[in-house]
Protein backbone atom coordinates (compact mmCIF):
# COMPACT_ATOMS: atom_id res chain seq x y z
CA UNK A 1 0.00 0.00 0.00
CA UNK A 2 1.15 3.48 -0.77
CA UNK A 3 0.74 4.73 2.80
CA UNK A 4 3.09 1.96 4.00
CA UNK A 5 5.55 2.87 1.26
CA UNK A 6 5.38 6.53 2.25
CA UNK A 7 5.91 5.68 5.91
CA UNK A 8 8.82 3.26 5.53
CA UNK A 9 12.40 3.96 6.63
CA UNK A 10 14.45 5.94 5.88
CA UNK A 11 12.05 8.78 6.30
CA UNK A 12 12.00 12.11 8.08
CA UNK A 13 10.84 11.94 11.72
CA UNK A 14 8.13 14.58 11.18
CA UNK A 15 6.44 12.82 8.26
CA UNK A 16 3.09 12.64 10.10
CA UNK A 17 1.97 16.23 10.47
CA UNK A 18 -0.92 15.55 12.81
CA UNK A 19 -3.15 12.81 14.22
CA UNK A 20 -6.91 13.39 14.52
CA UNK A 21 -9.87 11.67 16.17
CA UNK A 22 -13.55 11.92 15.30
CA UNK A 23 -16.67 10.31 16.73
CA UNK A 24 -18.95 8.18 14.55
CA UNK A 25 -21.18 10.26 12.18
CA UNK A 26 -18.92 13.32 12.51
CA UNK A 27 -17.94 15.15 9.36
CA UNK A 28 -14.24 14.91 8.57
CA UNK A 29 -13.88 16.80 5.30
CA UNK A 30 -16.42 18.81 3.34
CA UNK A 31 -16.47 19.13 -0.44
CA UNK A 32 -14.30 22.13 -1.37
CA UNK A 33 -12.29 22.18 1.88
CA UNK A 34 -8.67 23.22 1.50
CA UNK A 35 -7.43 20.68 4.10
CA UNK A 36 -5.43 18.92 1.44
CA UNK A 37 -3.09 21.89 1.18
CA UNK A 38 -1.31 20.62 4.32
CA UNK A 39 -1.03 17.03 3.14
CA UNK A 40 -2.93 13.82 2.36
CA UNK A 41 -4.90 11.83 4.94
CA UNK A 42 -4.68 8.15 5.93
CA UNK A 43 -7.36 6.37 7.98
CA UNK A 44 -5.68 4.54 10.88
CA UNK A 45 -8.60 3.09 12.90
CA UNK A 46 -12.34 2.71 12.35
CA UNK A 47 -14.49 3.11 9.24
CA UNK A 48 -15.40 6.18 7.22
CA UNK A 49 -16.75 6.90 3.76
CA UNK A 50 -16.17 9.37 0.97
CA UNK A 51 -19.32 10.85 -0.50
CA UNK A 52 -20.68 13.54 -2.78
CA UNK A 53 -23.59 15.71 -1.60
CA UNK A 54 -25.89 17.22 -4.22
CA UNK A 55 -27.20 20.77 -3.67
CA UNK A 56 -30.67 19.47 -2.69
CA UNK A 57 -29.25 17.10 -0.03
CA UNK A 58 -29.13 13.83 -1.96
CA UNK A 59 -26.00 11.86 -1.10
CA UNK A 60 -23.93 9.34 -3.05
CA UNK A 61 -21.32 7.34 -1.16
CA UNK A 62 -18.35 6.94 -3.49
CA UNK A 63 -16.20 4.56 -1.47
CA UNK A 64 -15.91 3.03 1.98
CA UNK A 65 -12.64 3.75 3.79
CA UNK A 66 -11.15 1.01 5.97
CA UNK A 67 -7.98 1.19 8.12
CA UNK A 68 -4.90 1.73 5.95
CA UNK A 69 -6.73 3.63 3.17
CA UNK A 70 -5.63 6.99 1.87
CA UNK A 71 -8.78 9.12 1.62
CA UNK A 72 -8.00 9.19 -2.10
CA UNK A 73 -4.83 8.05 -3.87
CA UNK A 74 -5.48 10.03 -7.05
CA UNK A 75 -6.18 13.22 -5.07
CA UNK A 76 -2.89 12.91 -3.15
CA UNK A 77 -1.37 16.02 -4.74
CA UNK A 78 -4.64 17.91 -5.24
CA UNK A 79 -4.92 21.19 -3.30
CA UNK A 80 -8.57 20.70 -2.30
CA UNK A 81 -11.12 17.94 -2.12
CA UNK A 82 -14.02 17.51 -4.54
CA UNK A 83 -15.66 15.04 -2.10
CA UNK A 84 -16.70 14.91 1.55
CA UNK A 85 -15.67 12.38 4.19
CA UNK A 86 -17.76 11.27 7.19
CA UNK A 87 -16.88 8.90 10.03
CA UNK A 88 -19.00 5.73 10.11
CA UNK A 89 -17.52 4.73 13.51
CA UNK A 90 -15.17 6.45 15.92
CA UNK A 91 -12.04 6.96 13.85
CA UNK A 92 -8.39 7.89 14.13
CA UNK A 93 -6.66 9.33 11.09
CA UNK A 94 -3.44 11.12 10.32
CA UNK A 95 -2.30 13.76 7.92
CA UNK A 96 1.04 13.24 6.22
CA UNK A 97 3.20 16.32 5.76
CA UNK A 98 2.93 17.56 2.19
CA UNK A 99 6.59 18.53 1.90
CA UNK A 100 7.74 15.11 3.10
CA UNK A 101 5.36 13.33 0.75
CA UNK A 102 6.59 15.38 -2.19
CA UNK A 103 10.19 14.82 -1.18
CA UNK A 104 9.68 11.07 -0.89
CA UNK A 105 7.87 10.97 -4.22
CA UNK A 106 10.65 12.96 -5.86
CA UNK A 107 13.45 10.85 -4.46
CA UNK A 108 11.99 7.36 -4.60
CA UNK A 109 10.62 6.01 -7.90
CA UNK A 110 9.25 2.94 -6.09
CA UNK A 111 6.92 5.18 -4.09
CA UNK A 112 5.65 6.84 -7.27
CA UNK A 113 5.02 3.39 -8.71
CA UNK A 114 3.16 2.31 -5.56
CA UNK A 115 1.06 5.47 -5.69
CA UNK A 116 0.31 4.87 -9.37
CA UNK A 117 -0.87 1.35 -8.63
CA UNK A 118 -3.10 2.68 -5.84
CA UNK A 119 -4.59 5.17 -8.32
CA UNK A 120 -5.25 2.31 -10.78
CA UNK A 121 -6.93 0.26 -8.04
CA UNK A 122 -9.09 3.28 -7.15
CA UNK A 123 -10.15 3.64 -10.79
CA UNK A 124 -10.91 -0.10 -11.06
CA UNK A 125 -13.09 0.23 -7.98
CA UNK A 126 -14.91 3.23 -9.46
CA UNK A 127 -15.51 1.42 -12.77
CA UNK A 128 -16.85 -1.67 -10.97
CA UNK A 129 -19.13 0.52 -8.87
CA UNK A 130 -20.58 2.32 -11.88
CA UNK A 131 -21.17 -0.99 -13.68
CA UNK A 132 -23.05 -2.34 -10.66
CA UNK A 133 -25.13 0.86 -10.40
CA UNK A 134 -26.13 0.51 -14.04
CA UNK A 135 -28.06 -2.66 -13.17
CA UNK A 136 -31.65 -2.39 -12.03
CA UNK A 137 -31.54 -5.42 -9.67
CA UNK A 138 -31.11 -4.17 -6.08
CA UNK A 139 -29.80 -7.54 -4.81
CA UNK A 140 -27.09 -7.56 -7.47
CA UNK A 141 -26.01 -4.01 -6.61
CA UNK A 142 -25.68 -4.93 -2.93
CA UNK A 143 -23.95 -8.26 -3.63
CA UNK A 144 -21.42 -6.47 -5.82
CA UNK A 145 -20.87 -3.82 -3.13
CA UNK A 146 -20.34 -6.48 -0.43
CA UNK A 147 -18.08 -8.52 -2.71
CA UNK A 148 -15.77 -5.58 -3.46
CA UNK A 149 -15.63 -4.53 0.19
CA UNK A 150 -14.88 -8.04 1.56
CA UNK A 151 -12.25 -8.60 -1.14
CA UNK A 152 -10.43 -5.46 0.04
CA UNK A 153 -10.66 -6.57 3.68
CA UNK A 154 -9.38 -10.04 2.76
CA UNK A 155 -6.36 -8.50 1.00
CA UNK A 156 -5.67 -6.53 4.18
CA UNK A 157 -6.24 -9.56 6.44
CA UNK A 158 -9.20 -7.94 8.17
CA UNK A 159 -11.73 -10.62 9.15
CA UNK A 160 -13.55 -12.02 12.17
CA UNK A 161 -13.29 -15.61 10.96
CA UNK A 162 -13.32 -17.35 7.57
CA UNK A 163 -15.90 -15.64 5.31
CA UNK A 164 -17.04 -13.37 8.15
CA UNK A 165 -16.00 -9.71 8.05
CA UNK A 166 -16.71 -6.63 10.17
CA UNK A 167 -19.30 -4.22 8.79
CA UNK A 168 -20.11 -0.77 10.17
CA UNK A 169 -22.64 0.83 7.82
CA UNK A 170 -26.37 1.42 8.35
CA UNK A 171 -29.08 0.47 5.79
CA UNK A 172 -29.23 4.19 4.87
CA UNK A 173 -25.48 4.16 4.17
CA UNK A 174 -25.85 1.01 2.02
CA UNK A 175 -28.70 2.69 0.16
CA UNK A 176 -26.57 5.77 -0.52
CA UNK A 177 -23.70 3.59 -1.74
CA UNK A 178 -25.87 1.55 -4.11
CA UNK A 179 -28.33 4.16 -5.41
CA UNK A 180 -31.31 2.53 -3.64
CA UNK A 181 -33.80 3.41 -0.92
CA UNK A 182 -33.47 1.89 2.59
CA UNK A 183 -36.64 -0.17 1.87
CA UNK A 184 -35.04 -1.55 -1.33
CA UNK A 185 -31.96 -2.42 0.72
CA UNK A 186 -33.91 -4.34 3.36
CA UNK A 187 -35.84 -6.33 0.73
CA UNK A 188 -32.64 -7.10 -1.22
CA UNK A 189 -30.80 -8.21 1.93
CA UNK A 190 -33.66 -10.60 2.73
CA UNK A 191 -33.45 -11.99 -0.80
CA UNK A 192 -29.67 -12.49 -0.57
CA UNK A 193 -30.05 -14.26 2.77
CA UNK A 194 -32.92 -16.48 1.55
CA UNK A 195 -30.84 -17.36 -1.54
CA UNK A 196 -27.98 -18.41 0.80
CA UNK A 197 -25.57 -15.92 -0.80
CA UNK A 198 -24.68 -13.51 2.01
CA UNK A 199 -26.00 -12.02 5.19
CA UNK A 200 -25.44 -8.55 6.67
CA UNK A 201 -26.43 -8.26 10.33
CA UNK A 202 -25.01 -7.33 13.72
CA UNK A 203 -22.00 -5.40 12.47
CA UNK A 204 -20.78 -8.21 10.24
CA UNK A 205 -21.00 -9.54 6.69
CA UNK A 206 -21.15 -13.31 6.36
CA UNK A 207 -20.47 -14.80 2.94
CA UNK A 208 -22.72 -17.85 3.10
CA UNK A 209 -21.70 -19.33 -0.26
CA UNK A 210 -18.70 -17.69 -1.99
CA UNK A 211 -19.15 -19.66 -5.24
CA UNK A 212 -22.81 -18.64 -5.43
CA UNK A 213 -21.84 -14.99 -4.80
CA UNK A 214 -19.21 -15.11 -7.57
CA UNK A 215 -21.74 -16.69 -9.94
CA UNK A 216 -24.41 -14.10 -9.11
CA UNK A 217 -22.07 -11.16 -9.71
CA UNK A 218 -20.39 -12.80 -12.70
CA UNK A 219 -23.67 -12.66 -14.59
CA UNK A 220 -23.19 -8.89 -14.71
CA UNK A 221 -19.55 -7.90 -14.83
CA UNK A 222 -17.05 -6.85 -17.47
CA UNK A 223 -15.90 -9.43 -20.00
CA UNK B 1 -0.21 16.38 -32.97
CA UNK B 2 -2.59 17.53 -35.66
CA UNK B 3 -4.88 20.37 -35.08
CA UNK B 4 -8.60 19.88 -35.13
CA UNK B 5 -11.52 17.59 -35.74
CA UNK B 6 -11.47 18.70 -39.38
CA UNK B 7 -8.05 17.27 -40.23
CA UNK B 8 -8.44 17.53 -43.98
CA UNK B 9 -8.43 21.33 -43.66
CA UNK B 10 -5.52 21.45 -41.23
CA UNK B 11 -1.77 21.38 -41.47
CA UNK B 12 -0.37 18.36 -39.69
CA UNK B 13 2.28 18.57 -37.00
CA UNK B 14 2.28 19.24 -33.29
CA UNK B 15 3.28 22.87 -33.70
CA UNK B 16 -0.14 23.57 -35.24
CA UNK B 17 -2.15 21.62 -32.71
CA UNK B 18 -4.78 23.63 -30.88
CA UNK B 19 -4.84 20.90 -28.21
CA UNK B 20 -1.20 21.31 -27.36
CA UNK B 21 -1.74 23.55 -24.38
CA UNK B 22 -4.26 21.25 -22.76
CA UNK B 23 -2.97 17.82 -22.09
CA UNK B 24 -0.10 15.51 -21.54
CA UNK B 25 1.38 16.21 -24.95
CA UNK B 26 2.42 19.67 -23.87
CA UNK B 27 4.47 18.30 -21.01
CA UNK B 28 5.94 15.44 -22.99
CA UNK B 29 6.84 17.44 -26.04
CA UNK B 30 7.97 20.64 -24.33
CA UNK B 31 10.01 18.80 -21.75
CA UNK B 32 11.22 16.49 -24.47
CA UNK B 33 12.78 19.42 -26.25
CA UNK B 34 14.42 20.56 -23.01
CA UNK B 35 15.54 16.99 -22.15
CA UNK B 36 15.17 17.45 -18.40
CA UNK B 37 15.67 13.81 -17.46
CA UNK B 38 18.68 12.82 -19.55
CA UNK B 39 20.26 13.20 -22.93
CA UNK B 40 19.40 9.66 -23.91
CA UNK B 41 16.22 10.51 -25.82
CA UNK B 42 15.65 13.77 -27.69
CA UNK B 43 11.91 13.07 -27.44
CA UNK B 44 9.93 10.11 -26.22
CA UNK B 45 9.42 7.96 -29.30
CA UNK B 46 5.94 7.81 -30.73
CA UNK B 47 3.90 6.11 -33.37
CA UNK B 48 0.68 7.27 -34.99
CA UNK B 49 -2.34 5.02 -35.23
CA UNK B 50 -5.23 6.18 -37.44
CA UNK B 51 -8.63 4.61 -36.68
CA UNK B 52 -11.81 4.60 -38.79
CA UNK B 53 -15.11 5.66 -37.22
CA UNK B 54 -17.07 3.11 -35.17
CA UNK B 55 -14.08 0.75 -34.82
CA UNK B 56 -12.36 -0.42 -31.66
CA UNK B 57 -9.01 1.42 -31.52
CA UNK B 58 -7.79 -0.34 -28.35
CA UNK B 59 -9.45 -3.37 -26.82
CA UNK B 60 -10.40 -4.07 -23.19
CA UNK B 61 -7.76 -6.39 -21.65
CA UNK B 62 -5.16 -5.54 -24.32
CA UNK B 63 -1.54 -5.15 -23.13
CA UNK B 64 -0.17 -1.91 -24.61
CA UNK B 65 3.51 -1.02 -25.14
CA UNK B 66 2.52 2.53 -25.98
CA UNK B 67 0.46 5.07 -24.07
CA UNK B 68 -2.03 6.59 -26.52
CA UNK B 69 -3.09 10.22 -26.60
CA UNK B 70 -5.96 11.20 -28.89
CA UNK B 71 -4.86 13.65 -31.60
CA UNK B 72 -8.02 13.80 -33.69
CA UNK B 73 -11.60 12.63 -33.48
CA UNK B 74 -13.97 11.61 -30.72
CA UNK B 75 -13.92 8.22 -28.99
CA UNK B 76 -15.66 6.44 -26.12
CA UNK B 77 -14.09 4.66 -23.16
CA UNK B 78 -16.39 1.64 -23.09
CA UNK B 79 -16.77 -1.62 -21.18
CA UNK B 80 -18.51 -4.70 -22.54
CA UNK B 81 -20.63 -6.46 -19.92
CA UNK B 82 -21.22 -10.22 -19.75
CA UNK B 83 -24.96 -9.95 -20.46
CA UNK B 84 -24.23 -8.30 -23.82
CA UNK B 85 -24.83 -4.71 -22.71
CA UNK B 86 -22.25 -1.96 -23.02
CA UNK B 87 -21.45 0.93 -20.74
CA UNK B 88 -19.65 4.09 -21.82
CA UNK B 89 -17.50 5.35 -18.95
CA UNK B 90 -16.61 8.68 -20.58
CA UNK B 91 -15.79 10.28 -23.90
CA UNK B 92 -12.26 10.91 -25.12
CA UNK B 93 -11.64 14.22 -26.90
CA UNK B 94 -8.60 15.40 -28.86
CA UNK B 95 -5.57 16.15 -26.70
CA UNK B 96 -6.55 13.71 -23.91
CA UNK B 97 -4.60 10.67 -22.72
CA UNK B 98 -6.56 7.40 -23.11
CA UNK B 99 -5.94 6.67 -19.42
CA UNK B 100 -3.15 7.63 -17.03
CA UNK B 101 -3.44 4.15 -15.45
CA UNK B 102 -1.50 2.75 -18.43
CA UNK B 103 1.65 4.41 -17.12
CA UNK B 104 1.55 2.06 -14.15
CA UNK B 105 -0.19 -1.00 -15.59
CA UNK B 106 -0.01 -1.90 -19.32
CA UNK B 107 -3.35 -3.74 -19.37
CA UNK B 108 -6.25 -1.62 -20.62
CA UNK B 109 -9.32 -1.91 -18.35
CA UNK B 110 -11.80 -0.77 -21.03
CA UNK B 111 -12.03 -0.47 -24.80
CA UNK B 112 -11.56 2.70 -26.83
CA UNK B 113 -14.19 2.84 -29.55
CA UNK B 114 -13.86 5.54 -32.19
CA UNK B 115 -16.99 7.68 -32.52
CA UNK B 116 -15.53 9.52 -35.52
CA UNK B 117 -12.44 8.91 -37.62
CA UNK B 118 -9.48 9.51 -35.35
CA UNK B 119 -5.76 9.34 -34.84
CA UNK B 120 -3.72 8.46 -31.77
CA UNK B 121 -0.13 9.29 -30.86
CA UNK B 122 1.27 6.37 -28.83
CA UNK B 123 4.17 7.31 -26.53
CA UNK B 124 6.63 4.55 -25.69
CA UNK B 125 5.55 3.30 -22.27
CA UNK B 126 8.96 2.33 -20.85
CA UNK B 127 10.51 5.65 -21.89
CA UNK B 128 7.60 7.59 -20.43
CA UNK B 129 7.88 5.67 -17.15
CA UNK B 130 11.60 6.42 -16.99
CA UNK B 131 10.99 10.10 -17.71
CA UNK B 132 8.28 10.18 -15.03
CA UNK B 133 10.59 8.65 -12.42
CA UNK B 134 13.28 11.23 -13.17
CA UNK B 135 11.06 14.25 -13.69
CA UNK B 136 8.63 15.31 -10.91
CA UNK B 137 6.91 17.62 -13.44
CA UNK B 138 5.91 14.68 -15.63
CA UNK B 139 4.87 12.67 -12.57
CA UNK B 140 2.64 15.52 -11.36
CA UNK B 141 1.06 15.83 -14.81
CA UNK B 142 0.28 12.11 -14.84
CA UNK B 143 -1.20 12.41 -11.32
CA UNK B 144 -3.37 15.32 -12.43
CA UNK B 145 -4.67 13.27 -15.37
CA UNK B 146 -5.32 10.38 -12.98
CA UNK B 147 -7.24 12.63 -10.57
CA UNK B 148 -9.33 14.06 -13.42
CA UNK B 149 -10.25 10.48 -14.42
CA UNK B 150 -11.22 9.66 -10.84
CA UNK B 151 -13.43 12.74 -10.61
CA UNK B 152 -15.18 11.86 -13.86
CA UNK B 153 -15.64 8.21 -12.79
CA UNK B 154 -17.09 9.30 -9.45
CA UNK B 155 -19.44 11.78 -11.08
CA UNK B 156 -20.70 8.87 -13.20
CA UNK B 157 -21.32 6.91 -9.98
CA UNK B 158 -23.30 9.86 -8.62
CA UNK B 159 -25.22 10.17 -11.91
CA UNK B 160 -26.22 6.51 -11.88
CA UNK B 161 -26.89 6.37 -8.16
CA UNK B 162 -28.69 9.60 -7.43
CA UNK B 163 -29.37 11.84 -10.42
CA UNK B 164 -32.52 11.93 -12.57
CA UNK B 165 -32.49 11.27 -16.33
CA UNK B 166 -32.64 15.01 -17.18
CA UNK B 167 -29.81 15.80 -14.76
CA UNK B 168 -27.62 13.04 -16.19
CA UNK B 169 -28.07 14.14 -19.81
CA UNK B 170 -27.63 17.82 -18.93
CA UNK B 171 -24.42 17.09 -17.03
CA UNK B 172 -22.98 14.99 -19.85
CA UNK B 173 -23.68 17.70 -22.42
CA UNK B 174 -22.29 20.48 -20.22
CA UNK B 175 -19.14 18.47 -19.44
CA UNK B 176 -18.49 18.01 -23.18
CA UNK B 177 -19.43 21.65 -23.87
CA UNK B 178 -16.92 22.88 -21.27
CA UNK B 179 -14.11 20.59 -22.48
CA UNK B 180 -14.69 21.54 -26.12
CA UNK B 181 -14.82 25.20 -25.09
CA UNK B 182 -11.41 24.94 -23.42
CA UNK B 183 -10.09 23.40 -26.63
CA UNK B 184 -11.40 26.38 -28.60
CA UNK B 185 -13.80 24.20 -30.58
CA UNK B 186 -17.02 25.99 -29.59
CA UNK B 187 -18.11 28.45 -32.24
CA UNK B 188 -20.41 31.03 -30.63
CA UNK B 189 -23.34 29.02 -29.34
CA UNK B 190 -22.75 25.85 -31.38
CA UNK B 191 -20.26 23.03 -31.65
CA UNK B 192 -19.70 19.90 -33.80
CA UNK B 193 -21.40 17.07 -31.94
CA UNK B 194 -20.98 13.60 -33.47
CA UNK B 195 -22.65 11.57 -30.67
CA UNK B 196 -25.79 9.59 -31.43
CA UNK B 197 -28.58 9.05 -28.94
CA UNK B 198 -27.32 5.49 -28.33
CA UNK B 199 -23.97 6.94 -27.21
CA UNK B 200 -25.72 9.29 -24.77
CA UNK B 201 -27.88 6.40 -23.53
CA UNK B 202 -24.88 4.15 -22.91
CA UNK B 203 -23.07 6.96 -21.10
CA UNK B 204 -25.97 7.81 -18.78
CA UNK B 205 -27.50 4.40 -18.02
CA UNK B 206 -30.72 5.29 -19.86
CA UNK B 207 -32.49 3.80 -22.86
CA UNK B 208 -32.26 5.55 -26.27
CA UNK B 209 -36.03 6.13 -26.09
CA UNK B 210 -35.66 7.92 -22.76
CA UNK B 211 -32.73 9.99 -24.08
CA UNK B 212 -34.86 10.98 -27.06
CA UNK B 213 -37.62 12.11 -24.70
CA UNK B 214 -35.20 14.13 -22.52
CA UNK B 215 -33.56 15.82 -25.52
CA UNK B 216 -37.04 16.61 -26.86
CA UNK B 217 -37.89 18.33 -23.56
CA UNK B 218 -34.64 20.30 -23.64
CA UNK B 219 -35.46 21.47 -27.17
CA UNK B 220 -39.06 22.30 -26.27
CA UNK B 221 -37.97 24.29 -23.22
CA UNK B 222 -35.40 26.27 -25.22
CA UNK B 223 -32.30 24.88 -23.46
CA UNK B 224 -30.38 23.27 -26.34
CA UNK B 225 -30.85 21.45 -29.62
CA UNK B 226 -28.94 18.64 -31.32
CA UNK B 227 -29.35 18.41 -35.10
CA UNK B 228 -27.23 16.93 -37.89
CA UNK B 229 -24.05 16.39 -35.84
CA UNK B 230 -24.24 19.85 -34.33
CA UNK B 231 -25.21 21.05 -30.85
CA UNK B 232 -26.69 24.47 -30.38
CA UNK B 233 -26.77 25.88 -26.85
CA UNK B 234 -29.73 28.21 -26.40
CA UNK B 235 -29.93 28.69 -22.61
CA UNK B 236 -26.73 27.54 -20.88
CA UNK B 237 -27.66 29.12 -17.52
CA UNK B 238 -30.91 27.17 -17.19
CA UNK B 239 -29.25 23.97 -18.38
CA UNK B 240 -26.58 24.38 -15.66
CA UNK B 241 -29.28 24.98 -13.06
CA UNK B 242 -30.99 21.77 -14.15
CA UNK B 243 -27.73 19.77 -14.08
CA UNK B 244 -27.44 19.91 -10.24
Amino acid sequence: MIDRALAREPSPPNRIAQIFWRAGKDNVIRNGDKNYLSGPFVLCKGWAYRFYRLPDGRRQILSVLIPGDLFSAAALLAPDSDFSVQAATDIEFCQLAHDDVRQNLASEPAIRDALGRSCSAEMDEAISTSIALNHSDAALRIASFAHRLTRRMLARQISIEADVYPFHLTPVDIADATGLTPDDVNRALQKLQQSSILNIASDRITIIDAAKLDGFIGSYSTI
Amino acid sequence: MTASISPQKTKTGCANCVMRGLGLCQVLLDLGEEKPWSNEWPVISQEHRPTPARRIAFRQGEILDGIPVACEGWAARMVQITNGRRQILSFLLPGEIVTAALVFDPQLRFSIEAVTRGCYRCFDRSQLRHAMFVSPAIFERVMTASNDERKRAEQLITDLGRRTASERVARLILDLWDRLGKAGLVDGDSVDFPLRQTHIAEATGLTPVYVNKVLGEFRKNGLMTITERSLQMTDETRLRRLAA
